[in-house]
């Protein structure tokens, strides 16, 4: 038997080397679903980590912080009932970075780039996001076809809009996936979830933020300027500038150079104001415990899902892939001219390098007014508390996410995550399992509006996995360390949970599908290659023939020329703010 | 190689060892940094140290911090069915070793070596003092299949010695409930040791803990979660033994985990009622 351990030094010797055999899927869409092209057993051609030259290697923090263009809609209205809406255009498509000094970095991205362009929408305006897969026939990073699938992570979508595993969108067809945005106001972020490539899709640049507002967050969290999106991320650069893969036996993949919103180890100029900022990590594996080199505090005031009823103040925190911390830091105290580093003090089982305990800096610059017509504005003071007002839901039968009481919960589940022989699985079992059973396997089967109580357990040895529900919003009320507690930055609703290594997780959940029915949605590890292989079941709320999330709403063929669609971006703030 | 017969036939399910409770890596310093090239990228230089000896996977970390801080134990681990009872396998294993005056405690299923982890994935397992023998357990493990356990759905018993670490960490300080406190709000330790004792008295903060085998990175990790609170440099945190009695392991001559010795392994499935 080969332990992981020998795979890893195969892999360093010359490629990854599968752990599973091949499999073929079933045909959706007319392509064939097979199984991921890295599982081939012939070597792959990057080891990990980067293979550039001096004169090509970041430096960190010379490159200057930038955040992701914000997208305008192509056309906004409202419906028959009064309801508004907003309409989206995003194509699927090579593009160009430069991430090493004098390299370009061919990535796929949305509208060719990386991160994708953010989208930010009011609280109670459905949107449309119509994404055309424009990618090459032929995957960036593997020989398989580019199919897609994308996924708003934090919005409690139909079944058929979620981003279902297997609901792949082919090179030359478009899907126009429909965004409910009923939710709390909170962070989200849409990328890529086509079922044994989502590591590398992702990894490739299918990956953006998407956020959602509320007169409550916007009452008492800064905006506009100071209201800051970081997307952090790790990847490995060949000798040519070209992006690296290696997930050393679909173990994990951990890159030499850290990337917040696309650049690598960037400095930011900050003005001596409270600032909020967005973190959402967007790694494929890499988990990460930030940090500030003056020792200050950060302030927790959002979570996955939303805000937190209280704010805690903590010197770190642990984050794992697809996790959204929204933390306060008050830069008033500084001088201008002072620099504050955002470091990052690594987790158990993390693979560290030497500039992997960088992220950022941050560079104190004299107050002056917001760019006009930025809506800008910071806070005065540190709020102890926030109000996050009444469950959108509530006519409908929705609760408060932090209310929920173990005393409303229906049923107790256990989901054990585990590495067994060879394979990522839950409960024993893996997508394939459900593949198998014709997309009808279900872990779970919760009615709409039922609370339920899971608790995840990782007992396989030495990994992390944080764990995503989809749909829900969940209440973590207790966990086998820390003293039976949630961790302090974990006083807000999440949807993915972060099990380490012999640690299990309880959290309290409620099956709120706003208006609809339901269906069936997925759970699964974040680390994108424990997800791929094959680390993830799903369940169903109500009848789990409602809202087929493959066949309801199929891509079609994309029929409008290229550029039909004017991808405009709303001013950009200052360079490096 | 001297091995350990841990046969209780149709009860247990055995692992001849020969004493190796190691994993793959066997020699602790195999992960110092290669000496680069003149003119070779920094990314390649660290690139080589990869991932060897990191506290990362199943397998065995590079260990610095050894003798008395490294012990042999013996656990009971159970390999059991998705719906089994694994409060009343607890329980059974508990009573079974209290009529013998014995006192089972938690630990980690992690000090398994990485191919019996991955096989046996235990749902319970559970470490005899420090003082039991592998005899010790195979008499619990029998008196506590005495009537049958297949009902509370156990497949199989494991009784194994494994490599531990036994470790204190401590640093003096003016108020050390309050820093207890600050270091436990934090989470540092709670991430790299999981659970961990605590002593915050006569004006030093002493943290203990036994479970799998901890890296020297990660028990840098555990000083620097330590000395932030404490407002320390890390080196002022002492790491020593829980004990100094009784023998230590001295991992530079601790043979390696041999994953072919399991293919080997008799494999008694548990068949009583």
């Amino acid at each position: 038997m080969a332990t992981r351990r020998d795979m890893l030094k195969l892999s360093m010797l010359g490629g990854a080397v599968a752990l599973t055999g091949m499999k073929d899927g079933p045909v959706l869409n007319g392509v064939s679903a097979r199984r991921g092209a890295d599982d081939a057993t012939t070597p792959t051609a990057t080891t990990t980590p980067s293979k550039l030259a001096p004169k090509n290697t970041p430096v960190p923090y010379t490159a200057t912080f930038r955040r992701p263009p914000e997208l305008v809609p192509f056309s906004t209205g409202r419906d028959a009932d009064g309801q508004p809406f907003a309409k989206y255009s995003l194509t699927q498509k090579l593009g160009q970075a430069q991430i090493a000094p004098g390299l370009s970095t061919t990535l796929a991205g949305y509208n060719g780039i990386f991160p994708g362009p953010t989208i930010r929408v009011p609280q109670g305006t459905r949107t449309e996001l119509r994404i055309s897969n424009a990618l090459p026939t032929k995957g960036l990073l593997y020989t398989e076809p580019s199919n897609t699938v994308t996924h708003l992570h934090g919005s409690a979508s139909l079944p058929q809009y979620d981003g279902y595993a297997n609901d792949r969108t082919a090179p030359g067809k478009v899907k126009n996936y429909k965004y409910p945005n009923w939710q709390a106001a909170r962070t989200l972020w849409y990328h890529d979830h086509n079922h044994m490539l989502t590591a590398q899709g992702v990894y490739s640049g299918l990956a953006a933020t998407y956020t959602l507002s509320d007169a409550h967050e916007q009452a008492q969290l800064p905006q506009g300027e100071f209201d800051v999106p970081i997307l952090v991320t790790d990847v490995m650069l060949n000798a040519d500038g070209s992006l690296g893969y290696n997930d050393n036996g679909h173990s994990g993949l951990w890159g030499d150079i850290v990337m917040v919103n696309g650049v690598p180890w960037p400095t930011m100029k900050v003005k001596p104001r409270i600032y909020r900022f967005r973190f959402l990590v967007g790694s494929i594996t890499r988990s990460y415990r930030f940090a500030l080199s003056t020792g200050d505090p950060f302030y927790v005031v959002g979570t996955d899902a939303g805000m937190t009823p209280k704010v805690q103040a903590v010197s770190s925190w642990r984050q794992g892939t697809a996790e959204r911390y929204e933390v306060l830091v008050d830069f008033r105290k500084y001088r201008p001219g002072q620099s504050v580093e955002l470091r990052n003090l690594s987790n158990k089982n993390n693979v560290n390098y030497a500039n992997t305990g960088k992220v950022m800096k941050f560079q104190v610059v004299a107050d002056s007014p917001s760019p006009a017509g930025s809506n800008s504005r910071s806070i005065s003071s540190i709020p102890s508390t926030l109000d996050v007002g009444e469950p959108p839901s509530k006519a409908t039968g929705g609760l408060d996410t932090m209310s929920l009481t173990p005393d409303m919960a229906v049923a107790k589940r256990i989901l054990r995550v585990q590495r067994k022989n060879g394979e990522w699985t839950i409960n024993g079992e893996t997508w394939d399992t459900v593949e198998k059973s014709g997309f009808t396997r279900c872990f779970a089967n919760p009615q709409r509006n039922q609370v339920e109580q899971w608790t995840i357990v990782n007992e396989s040895g030495g990994w992390f996995h944080p764990v995503h529900i989809h749909l829900i919003d969940g209440k973590i009320i207790g966990r086998n360390t820390n003293g039976g507690k949630p961790f302090a930055w974990e006083g807000g609703p999440k949807d993915v949970f972060y099990a380490g290594e012999n640690e299990s997780v309880t959290v309290l959940m409620q099956f709120d599908t706003g208006k609809h029915d339901g269906g069936r949605y997925m759970v699964h590890c974040h680390n994108l290659v424990h997800e791929d292989h094959d680390m993830m079941v799903q369940f169903a709320v109500g009848d789990l023939r409602n809202n087929d999330p493959i066949y309801a709403d199929q891509p079609v063929p994309e029929t409008m020329p290229a550029g039909s669609f004017a991808s405009n971006y709303r001013a950009a703030y200052p360079a490096g703010t | 190689m001297k091995r350990l017969p841990l046969i209780v036939p149709a009860v247990l399910l055995s692992l001849s060892l020969s004493g190796c409770t190691g994993g793959a890596q066997a020699n602790p310093t195999a992960n110092a940094a290669p000496v680069a090239a003149a003119g070779e990228s920094a990314a390649t230089k660290v690139g080589a140290q990869s991932e060897e000896g990191h506290d990362l996977g199943n397998g065995r970390p590079a260990v610095s911090f050894d003798g008395l801080m490294v012990r042999r134990r013996v656990v009971i681990a159970v390999h059991s069915t998705l719906e089994a009872n694994v409060e009343g396998i607890r329980k059974k294993l508990d009573t079974a070793a209290a009529a013998r005056n014995t006192v089972l405690s938690n630990i980690s299923p992690d000090v398994l070596e990485p191919a019996v982890l991955q096989q046996v994935v235990p749902e319970v397992i559970v470490a005899l003092p420090d003082t039991a023998s592998v005899e010790d357990g195979r008499a619990i493990v029998t008196k506590a299949t005495e009537e049958g356990t297949a009902k509370l759905g156990v497949n199989n018993f494991y009784v194994l010695p494994v490599l531990v670490h036994d470790l204190r960490f401590s640093v003096k300080t003016g108020n050390p409930a309050a820093l207890s406190a600050a270091v436990d709000r934090e989470g540092i330790l709670s991430d790299a040791l999981g659970n961990y004792d605590t002593a915050a008295r006569d004006g030093e903060l002493s943290i203990s803990y036994t479970g799998p085998l901890l890296g020297d990175e990660l028990v840098e990790t555990v000083r620097g979660g330590m000395a932030r609170q404490a407002h320390v440099a890390s080196s002022t945190i002492a790491v020593g033994p829980k004990s100094t009695s009784g023998a230590g392991v001295d991992m530079a001559t601790e043979p390696p985990w041999d994953p072919e010795l399991l293919e080997n392994q008799i494999d008694h499935p548990h068949t009583d009622g």
